[in-house]
C-alpha cells in the first residue's frame, strides 16, 4: 500500500473487492527506524491511519511485518504490540538481500536468527491460545503437521505459478526473486500461450523439478516441498539446497511438531 | 458406575484451543477433499479464497 492511503483509494479498493495487506514492522520505535520517507521522517503514523481507513472500509487483510536486525530480538514486544492493536492476522518475513534494494546490509538477519524469532512467536501464540490470531506461516505448518493441506506459498513447491507484473506490463517471476533477464517471462500484452511457452519459464520449471527430486528424501519434504525458490538454494539455477536454510527450517518444524505432540493434538 | 464425562472434559482442556481449531480445519479439509473437487481447484492456486492468493 502507499505510505499515505487517501480515503478515496480505500473506497476504490472496497468498491472493486480488493483486500489490502499492510507492511508494519512493529511499534513506532522499530518501524520508523526502517520505513522512512526520503525526508527521513518515519511512516508509522501514516501507516496506522491507513490501517484505520482500511478497517473502516472492511478491506483490511492483516499485516506483513519484516523481521530485521532492528526488531528480531523483540518477539514478545512485537507480538504484544499487534495483539494490543487488535491486529490478529499476521505474516512475518525475514529481511534478506535479493537485489531489489540497495544499502540494507545492516538490516539483514540470518536464517538462524529468524528461526529463533519464529519459534518464540509460535510459543507466544500457543501460550496466549486465542483462535482468532492467525499467523500465516505457523497456521500453515501446524495444519500440514496435522495432516492438512493448507499451504503458504513457500510450502507449495510451485514457485513457477507466482509472477510479478510490473507497471510497464512486464512479467517476471515471484517478487521474492530478483527481476533479472533469466526470469523475464514476457509482457501482459503477449498472448497467454506465448508466455506459458517462454523458454526462460520452461527453464525455471526444469530447475524447480530438479530441486524437488533432490529434496524428496527429506523427512520434512511433506511440509516444505523444496521451499521457496528464492531462499532455499545456493543459486537461482542450482538444485543444491542451502544447508543453513534447511537446518533451520528443520529446527522450526521439529519444534512445532514436538509441541503439537506434547499437547496430544497429533 | 464411572462417570466418564469429567475425564473427557479434562483431556479437551489440555489441548490448546488454537490446536483444536487447527484439527477441526484439517478434518473439514479432508471432508471437502472427499467430496467432489471443483474444477477451479484443479486449475491451481488461483481459486477464490485459496490460501496462496493472499501473498
Amino acid at each position: 500500500m502507499p505510505l499515505s492511503l487517501p480515503p478515496e483509494w480505500a473506497s476504490f479498493f472496497a468498491e472493486h473487492n480488493f483486500f489490502v495487506g499492510v507492511s508494519l514492522d512493529g511499534p513506532k520505535k522499530f518501524h520508523d527506524q526502517i520505513r522512512r520517507y526520503s525526508s527521513g521522517k518515519g511512516s508509522y503514523d501514516a501507516v496506522i491511519r491507513g490501517v484505520n481507513l482500511l478497517r473502516q472500509a472492511g478491506i483490511f487483510n492483516g499485516i506483513i511485518c519484516c523481521i530485521s536486525a532492528v526488531n528480531q530480538g523483540f518477539p514478545k514486544e512485537l507480538f504484544n504490540f499487534f495483539i494490543t492493536k487488535n491486529i490478529k492476522k499476521l505474516k512475518f518475513a525475514r529481511v534478506k538481500n535479493i537485489g531489489h534494494c540497495n544499502n540494507i546490509s545492516s538490516l539483514i538477519i540470518s536464517p538462524s536468527q529468524y528461526t529463533d524469532f519464529m519459534i518464540a512467536i509460535f510459543d507466544l501464540w500457543l501460550e496466549l491460545d486465542d483462535p482468532e490470531i492467525e499467523i500465516r506461516d505457523i497456521k500453515s505448518v501446524v495444519n500440514l503437521i496435522l495432516g492438512g493441506n493448507e499451504r503458504e506459498c513457500i510450502y507449495m513447491g510451485q514457485c513457477d505459478k507466482f509472477i510479478t507484473v510490473y507497471s510497464d506490463g512486464s512479467i517476471y517471476g515471484c517478487d521474492s526473486l530478483p527481476n533479472n533477464d533469466t526470469l523475464y517471462f514476457g509482457n501482459v500484452r503477449n498472448k497467454p500461450k506465448i508466455i506459458r511457452s517462454d523458454s526462460r519459464l520452461k527453464n525455471f520449471q526444469k530447475i524447480l523439478k530438479k530441486r524437488k527430486e533432490t529434496c524428496q528424501a527429506c523427512d520434512w519434504h511433506f511440509i516444505c516441498k523444496g521451499g521457496c525458490a528464492s531462499n532455499c538454494y545456493k543459486q537461482l539455477d542450482s538444485s543444491e539446497p542451502q544447508g543453513e536454510i534447511c537446518e533451520n527450517l528443520k529446527r522450526y518444524f521439529e519444534h512445532i511438531s514436538a509441541k503439537v505432540r506434547l499437547y496430544g493434538a497429533l | 458406575m464411572l462417570n466418564t464425562v469429567p475425564v473427557v472434559k479434562a483431556i479437551s482442556n489440555v489441548i490448546p484451543k488454537v490446536l483444536l481449531q487447527a484439527k477441526k480445519e484439517v478434518t473439514a479439509q479432508a471432508e471437502k477433499k472427499k467430496g467432489s473437487r471443483s474444477k477451479m481447484w484443479n486449475n491451481g492456486p488461483w481459486d477464490n479464497g485459496h490460501w496462496a492468493n493472499r501473498k
